[in-house]
């Protein structure tokens, strides 16, 4: 045995145990593995079509979409009035809440009316469709809606919006060929069987609506002054005086700036509140999730007492709470129609006595002034003063000169972002900011948990808002799409092809078949473990491929065997002609497997769902087909002759 | 040379004419790609579509089914695969059977694990499109007086919209005139629908019926006597396959094609190139036209398994092409025609063998193995026929041809080339003229 054969064996042979060893996990359940053992989680994960997974049924509230376009109908018109100079005293632009799809324009006189309600429908047509008004919208009111027509469309338009970008958010998580589809006006999501964290985190990002907008927030108003009031401040903790917030733990706050270009002082009032726990009736604890519809509670481990049970209420939920009582008892404390209030999860600096993060409010402008739709793209991204993790946003150029010019507009005033309905930032403004580019800045806190999120931002906000939330309505195991009875007779049907590609192998090629059968072992297990490796998913479009790389695996071996047989009978010596017959068999080997891997390549790059599981594995096969058939092939060649030195005249071929 | 025993496959130093046949196969494959296009045509008029698109491609109907023992009335388990069977022997094809497990309440209020059976057709109702259109025309007629907007069928329901509040009880008369038994509202749905919409004053309404869920129901109840068989869910889904993934189907194989041809280009000639493509083509092509005229399922595996066929051939056609190649330069006293013809020869045991072994595999999965599986098998089976034929009888002439017109030197001896191909014998000489077969 020369010097290079035996240093070829042993590489091959450790990296037989290495395959062996990546492969064990599948076998051998992980705890009753030694603790020594390298390879501990390379399990081979398959997809929905062959092991099943989790299927779940979303919820997606399509009226919200309807909503949205009302919402720009209001935007649009309020536009047109301010720009309308002849205009002198403007209309007022209302988005009721009910019904859905519904705008009033209060008009100044009733002179106006006639030349409104005409532009109205002459740039709306068919989209709208007059309504009767409420009383309480005077006589000047003009109302009209979302015709329902035009909704029907709206909706199965944001439908298949939302199938799309489910679609994307899931591949750009890189997850095997789930399958999203769409179920009435519901969506169904089959995620592979995955482990449990990462099932979670898929969800997390289905579910993330990523709705982005940006609202002025309007300080020094008299509705937040005379709230401040009233849950009154005391000294210099700033308790609050009022009853009811006392109990609650409610602060009511100020901040006060000046713009860095001097001007007015600017004050703005606010309230916070911390998590509390809280023993709450069925009733109450259904209205915040606490418990689910059944009135089971969400969290395995409290139990329902005497009709109450213990919840955990956040700050945001006690503000909200807090202000709708009061609302019910002095109307003056209701919000007006064209503000609300949103609110921010705020976590105190690391300097700052009280560590616990708490919920502060903003008083918005209810117009929307700029949405996520006018995002080109998004990164993620360091503060170079504070590297805390941050995400740019890019606007597209409608959405980079809206930006400036609001910026232009409410210089001095604070500018809130907000991602579905929570107050990310709000930055004071202190003048234009153009060239179209935007930061949203992650909160303190673990720092590793805050980069996880920020990824998830950037991916949410790369593939778009949904148009509406999603609600999980159930969650179900299914088994392999092909059939659990299927998958069985395929492993037999698979075997019984082996069989038969043994059988003609060895038949023809009579002991080199048989060193071209161990080949194909040899490609499946290392085929397989560079799989289990690198944690991809085997589907049926990947089996597909590896059927073809194991035909080309095959046929190389067919084509260095016939090339022996031709230098054999040129009448060359036994080793010259396996020299040869590797040689000349190797170009055409190369070329074809170079070509397959071209075609794998663009597949890859262009393919998605099923067309890149194939490509995958394709890539993966063409590796190993040509180790297998150049280089391990010949160490069993080289074994044969070197066993029977010299004085072979003939090979068994 | 006594001492090597090899076990042939054909006899050595095989000799057969491939290239006096180039013609006439190229004329009858372009004929068969033909009519493969018009298979498609034909199969749009008569059938409604071009191909049997499964659910994964235009969706269908997903009835999700539990079990209960008909004695006990607990829920039990039936096995998907004689459900499958149950089926298939109803006559119904392209659809698929899984299971699925979830969690239910008892009539204690326990929690059980239910398992069932997902059944997913590519079917949208049980109703026919004529049956459909005259339920719906009946219904305007019933309710004329309550000012029906729109009435249209979605699947096995019936959406309605109208101005006048249209009862339970009322719908489900007319509708049982049409032969069609309508299904109980919830509650939640008894109490949406007696409101009209706030902004419009419409009633919005789905009437459901029996349909295709009630189908299975009695055919696995018939299979299976001492099974309860319950729908619990029935509803309609999209295509899991969107525009996207078609488009980007579409692209990549173009783009992967060109990227072959580039690569051939530049490790051979540009000679080579389009051969290689229009074999490939070729393939693609046979595949889906033998789909279409046999009217066979196409799911996302079909796919993969088109793109399986292609990577094969195209496998196959490169190798050819290395000997050709590889000859060209060790036979340079000889030409083209018999360069091409011995490559062929020499390479002729290699692809039947390699085709054999493929084939054999693949027909044995076809043979034993069901849905999907026999789906993708059959493609193979196919690819693997066509896939040998092209890489012969099409890629090799394009590789002749093209050399002939643009590569053979000045005109004298492209009209000695030209003489050659009409007959082989004349120009090749007594030395090694191919015996005719």
């Amino acid at each position: 045995m020369d010097r290079s054969l035996k240093w070829r064996t042993i590489i091959l042979l450790v990296i037989t145990l290495g395959c062996v060893g990546i492969l064990t996990p599948n076998f051998v359940e992980k705890d009753q593995l030694p603790s020594w053992f390298p390879f501990k989680d390379t399990r081979l994960s398959m997809g929905l079509d062959l092991q099943g997974g989790t299927h779940i049924v979303y919820s997606i509230d399509l009226d919200k979409a309807v909503d949205d376009r009302s919402s720009e109908i209001k935007r649009d018109l309020e536009s047109r009035f301010a720009d309308d100079a002849t205009m002198k005293q403007k209309p007022v632009v209302k988005t009721p809440p009910t019904p859905i799809g519904a705008v009033t324009v209060i008009m100044p006189d009733a002179a106006s009316r006639g030349a409104i309600e005409g532009q109205v429908k002459s740039d709306y047509g068919e989209t709208v469709e007059t309504r009767d008004c409420p009383a309480a919208d005077g006589p000047n009111a003009y109302c009209f809606r979302v015709s329902s027509g035009y909704a029907d469309g709206i909706k199965k338009a944001a439908l298949s919006n939302a199938v799309n970008t489910i679609r994307e958010r899931i591949d750009e998580k890189g997850i095997a060929e789930p399958s999203v589809v769409q179920k009435g006006d519901e969506i169904i999501v089959e995620l592979p069987g995955l482990d449990e964290e990462k099932k979670q985190q898929t969800r997390d990002i289905i579910a993330r609506t990523a709705k982005l907008e940006f609202k002025v927030v309007d300080d020094g108003s008299a509705f937040m002054n005379k709230l401040y009031a009233h849950v009154g401040s005391e000294g210099k903790e700033g308790k609050p005086t009022e009853a009811r917030a006392i109990r609650d733990d409610i602060y009511a706050e100020i901040d006060q700036w000046r713009p860095d270009d001097g001007g007015t002082l600017h004050t703005d009032y606010f309230l916070i509140a911390r998590d509390r726990r809280e023993s709450l009736t069925i009733e109450d604890a259904k209205k915040i999730d606490c418990v689910n519809r059944a009135g089971r509670p969400n969290d395995p481990d409290v139990k329902v007492e005497a009709g109450r049970v213990m919840c955990n209420v956040n700050g945001r939920q006690v503000i909200a709470r807090y202000l709708e009582d009061l609302a019910k008892t002095d109307p003056s404390f209701q919000v007006p129609d064209d503000r609300q209030i949103a609110y921010e999860l705020v976590e105190p600096q690391e300097d700052a006595t009280d560590k616990r993060p708490f919920w502060r409010t903003y008083y918005l402008d209810r117009a929307v002034r700029l949405t996520g739709t006018s995002i080109s793209d998004a990164t993620g991204n360091y503060d170079p003063n504070t590297n805390r993790p941050i995400v740019l946003l890019d606007f597209n150029r409608y959405g980079g000169r809206v930006f400036g010019d609001l910026t232009a507009e409410i210089a001095g005033k604070k500018l809130a972002t907000i991602l579905d309905d929570k107050v990310k930032s709000a930055p004071i403004i202190n003048g234009a900011i153009r060239g179209g580019r935007a930061s949203i800045t992650m909160g303190g806190g673990n720092p590793q948990r805050q980069e996880a999120e920020r990824d998830e931002l950037v991916n949410v906000l790369k593939t778009g808002s949904l148009p509406a939330p999603l609600k999980e309505e159930s969650v179900s195991d299914v088994g392999p799409t092909l059939g659990r009875d299927a998958v069985e007779k395929t492993k037999f049907s698979f075997a019984l092809g082996c069989v038969l590609v043994i059988l003609i192998m060895i038949g023809i090629y009579k002991w080199s078949g048989v060193i071209a059968v161990v080949m194909v072992m040899f490609f499946v297990t290392i085929t397989m473990s560079i799989m289990a490796l690198f944690g991809a998913t085997l589907t049926l479009p990947g089996i597909a491929a590896i059927v073809l790389s194991v035909g080309m695996t095959v046929d190389g071996n067919i084509l260095i065997f016939e090339r022996i047989r031709d230098e054999l009978l040129l009448g060359k010596s036994v080793r010259g002609a396996v020299d040869l017959g590797f040689a000349r068999a190797f170009s055409a080997i190369l070329d074809g497997q170079l070509t397959t891997a071209a075609a794998g390549w663009v597949l890859l790059q262009y393919g998605s769902g099923p067309i890149k599981g194939f490509a995958v594995m394709l890539l993966v096969g063409v590796f190993t087909t040509l180790f297998t058939n150049i280089w391990i092939s010949r160490i069993f060649f080289d074994w044969y002759i070197a066993k029977k030195k010299s004085q072979l005249s003939t090979i068994s071929i | 040379m006594s001492e090597h025993k090899f076990r042939y496959l054909l006899p050595p130093g095989n000799n057969f004419n491939f290239v006096s046949k180039f013609r006439p196969m190229m004329i009858i494959s372009i004929i068969l790609m033909l009519g493969c296009v018009a298979a498609l045509f034909v199969n749009k008029e008569v059938r409604g579509s071009y191909m049997n698109w499964t659910i994964d491609f235009k969706g269908g109907t997903e009835i999700i089914l539990a079990f209960k023992d008909k004695t006990s009335g607990a829920y039990t388990r039936v096995d998907t695969g004689k459900v499958r069977e149950a089926v298939a022997k109803s006559g119904e094809d392209g659809f698929d059977v899984s299971d699925i497990s979830w969690t239910a309440s008892d009539a204690a209020g326990n929690d059980v694990k239910v398992e069932g059976t997902v059944i997913r057709s590519p079917r949208f109702s049980a109703l026919t499109s004529a049956d459909a259109q005259k339920a719906s025309a009946a219904f305007l007629e019933a309710f004329k007086d309550r000012d029906v907007q729109k009435a249209t069928w979605s699947g096995d329901r019936l959406s309605v919209r109208s101005k006048k509040h249209i009862t339970h009880a009322e719908a489900k008369q007319v509708l049982a005139a049409q032969k069609l038994e309508l299904k109980d509202w919830t509650d939640q749905e008894l109490d949406q629908y007696a409101h009209a919409d706030e902004g419009t004053g419409e009633f919005n309404q789905w009437y459901a019926v029996y349909g295709i869920d009630r189908q299975y129901e009695t055919l696995l109840e018939q299979a299976f006597p001492n099974v309860d068989v319950n729908v619990a869910q029935s509803y309609g889904v999209g295509a899991k396959a969107g525009s996207k993934l078609r488009n980007d189907a579409v692209k990549s194989i173009v783009y992967a094609i060109f990227l072959i041809m580039l690569y051939l280009a530049f490790r051979f000639d540009v000679r080579y190139a389009p051969g290689a493509a229009f074999a490939t083509i070729h393939d693609a092509v046979m595949v889906i036209g033998v789909f279409a005229v046999t009217w066979t399922e196409v799911s996302l595996t079909s796919v993969a398994g088109l793109l399986t066929v292609m990577g094969f051939s195209v496998n196959d056609t490169v190798v050819v092409f290395d000997r050709i190649r590889e000859n060209q330069s060790k036979l340079k006293d000889k030409s083209l025609d018999r360069i091409v013809n011995i490559s062929l020869n020499e390479m002729l045991v290699r692809s039947i063998l390699t085709s054999v072994t493929v084939f054999a595999t693949t027909l044995i999965m076809n043979i034993f193995g069901t849905g999907l599986v026999q789906n993708f098998a059959f493609a193979m089976n196919v690819g693997v026929i066509v896939g040998v034929f092209s890489s012969i009888y099409l890629a090799v002439p394009w590789f002749l041809w093209i050399s002939k017109k643009w590569y053979s030197g000045p005109p004298s001896a492209r009209r000695r080339a030209a003489m050659a191909a009409a007959s082989p014998q004349a120009a090749a000489g007594s030395v090694d003229a191919p015996p005719e077969e």
